[in-house]
C-alpha cells in the first residue's frame, strides 16, 4: 500500500522532465517550495518556466518525474491550488463580465458545474456572491465588476484574474507573469495582495521576467534554464546563478 | 398574393391543421435547440465543425441508400428515412473524428484540417450520390428531402422524432451549460477544476451531431448548419454575457423556424430550410446594422462623434494660440 502522507511542502517537483513531441523542454528538474513563501520562477526566454507550472498542474503531459502538492497528487488537492494564467492565453472577446470571472473561483468545489437553476440552496448562492464581492474589493475592482473583460485595461484584467484566485480561497496561488505589461497602480495592488496571502500562511509562486525586482518582491527564487540553475533565498539564488554564468564565461 | 399571406398567417398562428401544427412545433423546438447548442460551438470557435459534419453526411446518406437498395427486395423499398439518417450520422462522425485526429497529431491547423476533410468527404458524397441516382429505384425523393429539406414531406412520426430529439438535445445542453461554458472560455482552467475536457468536447460534438441529424429532413443537411451558426452570431451582437446570449440565440432560432416553416406550409413546394435560414439571416442583417455596441451604425456614429470632438479640440487649440 502506498502511503499518501500529507506533508507541509506545498509543491515538490522530483526528477521532472517534459518534452513537446521529441523536443526536451525541461530536464531533470528538482524543486521544492517553502510553505508561506513568495517564490519567483525566473530564467531566460524559452527556459521552460511556463511549462514547469503547466506540467505541475497536469496541463502538459510529463515525460518522467513526479509532482506533489502537500505530498499528494494534484488531482487530490486541486481546489486548494489557484492558477492565474498568462494574459495572452485568455480569450478577451468572451462574453463574460469581470464579476463572472471572479465567480468561477468562488464556485469551486463539489457542484460548480450545476446550472444555477439546479443549485438548491439560497444560502450557498449568497455565500458565493459574498466571496465574489470580497475578492473584487481586495483588488479595487468593485465599480468595474459589470464590465465585459475585453473592455478592461491590461492591469485591470490582471486584477480580475487575481480576484478569481482570491475568491477560490486557495492555499497555493500560481501566477504566470502577473506583472507583465501592467501599470504601476496594479503592480502595487498585486504585490500587496500577494504579500498578504503569504503573511496569512498561503504560498505564492510566480513566473517573473524582471530579474532586477526579484529580490524586492519575492522571498525565494528558482532560476530555471531547462533544468535548475539555482534555488533558495532570492538574492542568493540569483548570485549563485550569476556566479555560474560568470565562471562559465571566464572559462571560455 | 393576399391569399398567400392569409394562408401564412393561419399557419403561423397554429391554424393549419393538426399535422402542420405538429411539424411546426417540432421545427420550433429544433430551432431553439440549434440556437442553444450553436452558442457553444461559436464560443469554442468551432462553428465550422458542424459544417464539416453536414458536408460529410452526404456520403453516408448516399451509401446508406445504396446499401438499403441492395438489401431490400425489388419493389418493396421501404421509406425508412432512419437508415439514411443513420448513414449520415456515421459518416459525419467519422469526418469530425478525422478532423480531431489531424489537428492533434499533425502540424495542420484546425481550420485547414476542417476545410480539407469537409471538402474531401463532400467530394466522396457527390460521387456516391451520382451512383445512387443511376441505380435509381424507389425512394429517390427521400434523398432530395435530406439534402434540401422538406417539411412538407414529413410524416407525423418524423415530426415527433425530430421534436423529441431536439427537446432532448436542448435539455442536455442547458444542464451542461456551465461546463460547456468553462471549456469554451479556457480549457486549461477547466482542466484545473477537474473537468474531463475531452469528455465535454465529445459531448458538444454529439449535441451538434444530434441537432444536425434531427433537422436534416426538415431543413436539409447543408442548411441546418446555418441554424447552428446564424442565431448565435446574431445574439452575440446584442448580448454581453452567456445567459442572455443563450436565451436570445434560442429565441432567434425558434422564431426563424416558426416563420420559415409556416411560410413553407402556406406555399406548397416552398423550400422550408431555405425560408428558415433566410429569416434568420434577415434578423442577422438587421442586428448587424442596429445593435447598440457591436452594430455597424453605432460604430459609425461613435467614429463620427470622435472626429467632431477631435476637430473641435484642434479649433480650440488654434484659437488659444491666436489669442
Amino acid at each position: 500500500m502506498i502511503l499518501r502522507e500529507e506533508s507541509g511542502v506545498p509543491l515538490a517537483v522530483t526528477a521532472l522532465s517534459v518534452a513537446y513531441r521529441d523536443e526536451p523542454v525541461l530536464w531533470d528538474v528538482n524543486w521544492s517550495v517553502r510553505a508561506g513563501s513568495m517564490t519567483a520562477v525566473v530564467g531566460p526566454n524559452g527556459a521552460g518556466k511556463t511549462t514547469l507550472l503547466s506540467a505541475s498542474l497536469g496541463l502538459v503531459p510529463r515525460l518522467a518525474g513526479d509532482v506533489r502538492f502537500w505530498g499528494q497528487p494534484f488531482s487530490a488537492v486541486r481546489d486548494r491550488v489557484a492558477h492565474v494564467p498568462q494574459r495572452e492565453s485568455v480569450d478577451w472577446d468572451f462574453p463574460v463580465t469581470a464579476r463572472d470571472v471572479v465567480r468561477m473561483g468562488a464556485m469551486r468545489g463539489a457542484a460548480w458545474w450545476l446550472p444555477g437553476w439546479l443549485v438548491p440552496t439560497r444560502a450557498g448562492r449568497r455565500e458565493t456572491e459574498r466571496r465574489v464581492e470580497d475578492a473584487l474589493v481586495r483588488v479595487d475592482m468593485t465599480e468595474l465588476g459589470a464590465r465585459p473583460i475585453g473592455e478592461l485595461s491590461g492591469g485591470q484584467q490582471q486584477r480580475v484574474f487575481l480576484a478569481r484566485a482570491l475568491a477560490q480561497d486557495a492555499d497555493l496561488v500560481i501566477l504566470d507573469e502577473p506583472f507583465a505589461g501592467v501599470d504601476e497602480g496594479t503592480e502595487a495592488v498585486l504585490t500587496a495582495e500577494l504579500r498578504r496571502l503569504a503573511e496569512a500562511g498561503r504560498t505564492v509562486i510566480a513566473v517573473h521576467h524582471d530579474l532586477g525586482s526579484v529580490a524586492r518582491h519575492f522571498d525565494d527564487a528558482l532560476v530555471l534554464d531547462r533544468t535548475v540553475r539555482a534555488q533558495g533565498p532570492a538574492a542568493e539564488a540569483l548570485a549563485t546563478w550569476r556566479g555560474d554564468v560568470g565562471a562559465a564565461a571566464a572559462g571560455v | 398574393m393576399g391569399e398567400l399571406v392569409a394562408e401564412w398567417l393561419r399557419a403561423l398562428s397554429f391554424g393549419g391543421g393538426f399535422n402542420t401544427n405538429v411539424v411546426l412545433c417540432a421545427a420550433i423546438l429544433l430551432g431553439v435547440a440549434a440556437g442553444t447548442v450553436g452558442v457553444f460551438s461559436m464560443l469554442r470557435k468551432e462553428s465550422l465543425v458542424a459544417d464539416a459534419f453536414a458536408h460529410a453526411s452526404l456520403a453516408g446518406v448516399a451509401a446508406a441508400f445504396l446499401v438499403r437498395g441492395a438489401l431490400t427486395a425489388e419493389g418493396s423499398a421501404p421509406r425508412s428515412m432512419e437508415v439514411l439518417i443513420l448513414g449520415a450520422g456515421v459518416s459525419g462522425s467519422l469526418a469530425v473524428g478525422a478532423i480531431g485526429w489531424l489537428t492533434r497529431n499533425t502540424r495542420l491547423t484546425a481550420d485547414t484540417a476542417t476545410a480539407a476533410v469537409s471538402s474531401a468527404s463532400f467530394g466522396l458524397g457527390i460521387c456516391l450520390l451520382s451512383i445512387a441516382r443511376r441505380a435509381g429505384g424507389a425512394g429517390q425523393a427521400g434523398l432530395d428531402d435530406l439534402i434540401f429539406g422538406s417539411a412538407a414531406s414529413m410524416t407525423r412520426a418524423d415530426a415527433w422524432t425530430m421534436g423529441i430529439l431536439a427537446a432532448l438535445t436542448l435539455t442536455i445542453t442547458l444542464v451542461a451549460s456551465k461546463p460547456l461554458t468553462a471549456i469554451a472560455f479556457s480549457d486549461r482552467y477547466a482542466r484545473t477544476t477537474g473537468l474531463r475536457v475531452p469528455a465535454m468536447e465529445a459531448l458538444l460534438a454529439a449535441l451538434v451531431a444530434a441537432v444536425t441529424l434531427a433537422g436534416m429532413q426538415a431543413v436539409g443537411m447543408l442548411l441546418i448548419v446555418a441554424l447552428l451558426v446564424i442565431p448565435p452570431a446574431t445574439a452575440r451582437l446584442w448580448a454581453r454575457r452567456v445567459p442572455p446570449l443563450l436565451a436570445l440565440s434560442a429565441s432567434i432560432g425558434g422564431l426563424s423556424a416558426w416563420t420559415g416553416t409556416s411560410l413553407s406550409a402556406a406555399a406548397p413546394n416552398a423550400p422550408t430550410g431555405a425560408l428558415i435560414v433566410l429569416t434568420a439571416s434577415a434578423l442577422f442583417v438587421v442586428s448587424l446594422a442596429a445593435a447598440p455596441e457591436r452594430g455597424v451604425i453605432a460604430g459609425l456614429l461613435r467614429r463620427a462623434r470622435l472626429r467632431r470632438d477631435a476637430n473641435a479640440a484642434a479649433l480650440r487649440a488654434r484659437d488659444a494660440r491666436g489669442a
